[in-house]
């Protein structure tokens, strides 16, 4: 029987179905009994970079699978409590028929049997905020409205951990993805979800007309069972933003340049300056993320110094490789230090002799062309 | 999809017209397999990669649409475009070739894409790394780049055609017999498995019917498997009794009953597991006995679970029930009472006792 609550008024969801199924009237179903889930969870729009995100934890498997649910140019929106996944895609639609989010999560509750017992948060791609707690949520449960944002809870240790996700979303000074994660680690040490924690997940959704994937997956990354997810995620945040999030800026920068908004191209490109300096801060520990973000640098002639401090620290990870070792090489060169450029890359030419692309390169600093041939 | 150094400076030479300086698709050692299963219409994709996250990049799926891989020098937006172009009728292997005419970079993707009547396609690029090929059938495309040899490949095949079983179980194996083979070349990383499912009563299964990543593991496959199995005795054991009502509303009961077989074969995957949790058990147990299904199978997992956690209230509540079910009212009178001694201000469990006194359903 129901490890959680089995008594009325609100059977699970399941055990209303099993009731239908069997027509039977015994208790609550245990494997759904977990339909009334503690979670947090925090949905936000981004009015300059259009991003619609989502950022959620539980104590329950997988929350991505069932929570967070967001289109670009539609909104975002998170599904909790006595969780029906399917407001996620009916949200969705709603929004994209030109309903604003605090209209469609009128029409959601038009036609639930249950919403007493639910938690939403709904964002729309014009401003738009909508959260909704059920008087029949699992105390404590609760949320908040902000500017730009909605964050909200049950089962959790009390207030504060709505408030303390409100807090750190609106202070903390980065992109969406940075933010959103900072509310729920401002939220779990606000205590939480009182029964503890099992999964998370980050999805942010980005309008692009040639790279329809971020409309559906800007940053989508998922802990589905683990004993500290938020921390998991933070770990897998810091990986994406080396290994995507530069490339993706340099990207929306040269967007944003071309359609002459050169303010918004240089936010872009300062949002790499600021992974760079998070992961120098860290003392980041993967050789080849630090060399993906100093090459990328390198090749935007942008951050040399910090570049050259991001690879020099990969150099002393990884002594023996070649790939690095040209990044050194190519960020004292476009620094304007020949003499160091060629004294790095003879390094590199001495590992792998073979190397025709390495005497390129030393032959291109020793000409003193500034492009790569 | 993208990962390591090189693929980054790939990604940003292409970027800056630089293109000559770095040998083409480099980093992506990936292999996957796209599926369709003609009976439940579910379709899917698993994909196992030396990469961080292949999740997000290489599988994208619809019910009633398609499934898609796009791996190798990967363009992601093959995902969102093949799916859009499948929706509007466009067959799997138009489809390949559409998107490919398109990009000037084909020369480096690969790509298998299987619609919603199973016709199925792949391309490898001939400047993909080598060993990088693949192999279809009715149904399926499996394919991998910079991988020990052709033999990875061959083993998903056989792997996929010779489990029995849901699609996700077939997709698994094929990763599982892959890895088996060789695999990628330059090891492990990321994996995932996407399987959608038409439903209009649970719109969500047409996304995400199992979704499931495993982002940057030591272990992704095995990893990936357990956590399937987490949600095979939890939400999926739920979503097939939900399709077996289904079936059952509409006529179909040859497919009713493969949905409580799949819940039976749940209940077998978790007993013979040395590792599995009482709240699983519980969970199956409880789903078959409220719908009078695999009682022996439910018995047995209500017990081990018991003898996990002997002192749950409501794992006991799952043995009595069981009991009750296979007609032993006398036994679930027994056992209701030890879970009343535990929790003595339940008035459910004295509901409980009285109806199985009593003998109603």
């Amino acid at each position: 029987m129901a490890h959680v609550h089995h008594d009325p008024p609100f059977p699970s969801r399941g055990a209303a179905l099993a009731a239908l199924i069997c027509g039977l009237l015994a208790g609550a179903n245990p494997a759904l009994a977990s339909s009334d889930r503690g979670t947090f969870s925090i949905v936000a729009y981004d009015s300059v970079t259009q991003e619609l995100g989502v950022a959620v934890q539980s104590k329950y498997f997988s929350v991505g699978t069932d929570v967070p649910w967001a289109q670009a140019g539609m909104g975002a929106v998170a599904t909790q409590a006595r969780v029906d996944p399917s407001f996620g895609i009916k949200a969705l639609a709603l929004l994209s028929k030109g309903l604003s989010a605090p209209e469609a999560l009128r029409a959601l509750a038009a036609t639930d049997s249950a919403w007493d017992s639910r938690q939403l948060g709904i964002a729309d791609a014009h401003g738009g905020l909508a959260t909704w707690t059920g008087s029949k949520c699992l105390d404590w449960a609760g949320g908040e409205k902000g500017a730009d944002f909605v964050c909200q809870g049950n089962i959790l240790a009390g207030p504060a951990v709505v408030q303390g996700m409100a807090k750190a979303y609106r202070e903390t000074r980065s992109e969406m993805a940075e933010r959103l994660l900072a509310a729920l680690e401002a939220a779990q040490a606000a205590g939480g979800d009182k029964r503890g924690m099992q999964s998370a997940a980050l999805l942010v959704v980005r309008p692009s007309a040639d790279r329809p994937q971020f409309t559906q997956r800007y940053i989508d990354l998922r802990v589905e069972d683990h004993k500290t997810p938020i921390k998991e995620l933070r770990r897998l945040l810091e990986i994406q933003e080396g290994f995507h999030g530069a490339d993706n800026h340099f990207y929306y920068a040269e967007q944003y340049a071309a359609a002459g908004r050169a303010d918004l191209a240089a936010r872009e490109r300062e949002r790499v300056g600021e992974i760079l300096h998070r992961a120098l801060a860290r003392e980041e520990q993967d050789a080849s993320m630090l060399n993906g973000l100093a090459w990328a640098c390198a090749t935007h002639d942008l951050y040399l110094g910090d570049a050259i401090k991001a690879a020099e620290r990969a150099v002393s990870l990884e002594p023996k490789n070649v790939d690095i070792l040209d990044t050194l090489a190519e960020l004292y060169f476009r620094q304007g230090n020949t003499t160091k450029a060629v004294e790095v890359e003879s390094r590199a030419v001495s590992i792998d002799p073979k190397s025709q692309y390495l005497k390129d390169q030393i032959d291109r600093f020793r000409k003193g062309s500034g492009a790569r041939q | 999809m993208k990962g390591g150094a090189a693929m980054k400076r790939f990604a940003v030479a292409v970027l800056t017209a630089l293109a000559a300086a770095y040998p083409a698709a480099p980093a992506h050692a990936t292999f996957s397999i796209a599926a369709y299963d003609s009976v439940t219409q579910e379709l899917g994709v698993a994909v196992q990669s030396r990469a961080f996250s292949v999740g997000m990049a290489v599988p994208w799926a619809e019910a009633g649409v398609g499934a898609i891989a796009t791996q190798a020098s990967t363009n992601e937006s093959f995902g969102p475009q093949g799916l859009n172009l499948l929706r509007s009728g466009k067959g799997a292997p138009e489809v390949m070739r559409t998107l490919l005419d398109a990009d000037s970079g084909s020369a480096h993707r690969q790509l298998g894409v299987v619609d919603a009547k199973g016709r199925s396609a792949n391309f490898t690029g001939k400047l993909c790394s080598s060993w990088a090929g693949g192999v279809t059938g009715p149904g399926y495309a499996i394919q991998g780049n910079i991988l020990a040899g052709e033999a990875v490949v061959k083993g998903m095949e056989r792997a996929f055609l010779d489990t029995k079983g849901e699609l996700a179980e077939r997709l698994l194996a094929a990763l599982v017999a892959g890895q088996a083979a060789g695999g990628d070349k330059r090891g492990m990383e990321s994996a995932a498995i996407v399987v959608v499912r038409p439903s209009d009563s649970y719109p969500e299964y047409r996304h995400r019917y199992v979704d499931l990543r495993v982002e940057d593991h030591k272990d992704p496959i095995n990893e990936l498997i357990r956590v399937y199995r987490i949600l095979e005795g939890q939400r999926l054991a739920e979503a097939h009794m939900r399709y077996a009502e289904l079936y059952e509303k509409s006529g179909k009961k040859d497919l009713a009953q493969l949905e409580r077989e799949r819940v039976s074969e749940s209940l077998k995957h978790a007993l013979a597991r040395p590792d599995v949790d009482a709240s699983t058990l519980n969970g199956l147990a409880w789903i078959c006995a409220t719908n009078n299904v695999h009682l022996e199978e439910a018995l047995k997992a209500a017990e081990r679970a018991v003898t996990l956690e002997p002192k749950n209230a409501e794992i006991l509540d799952t043995l009595a029930e069981v009991h009750y079910r296979s007609g032993n009212p006398a036994k679930a009178i027994e056992v209701e009472s030890q879970a009343a001694a535990l929790s003595p201000n339940d008035q459910y469990l004295k509901d409980q006792i009285n109806r199985f006194k009593s003998g109603t359903k």
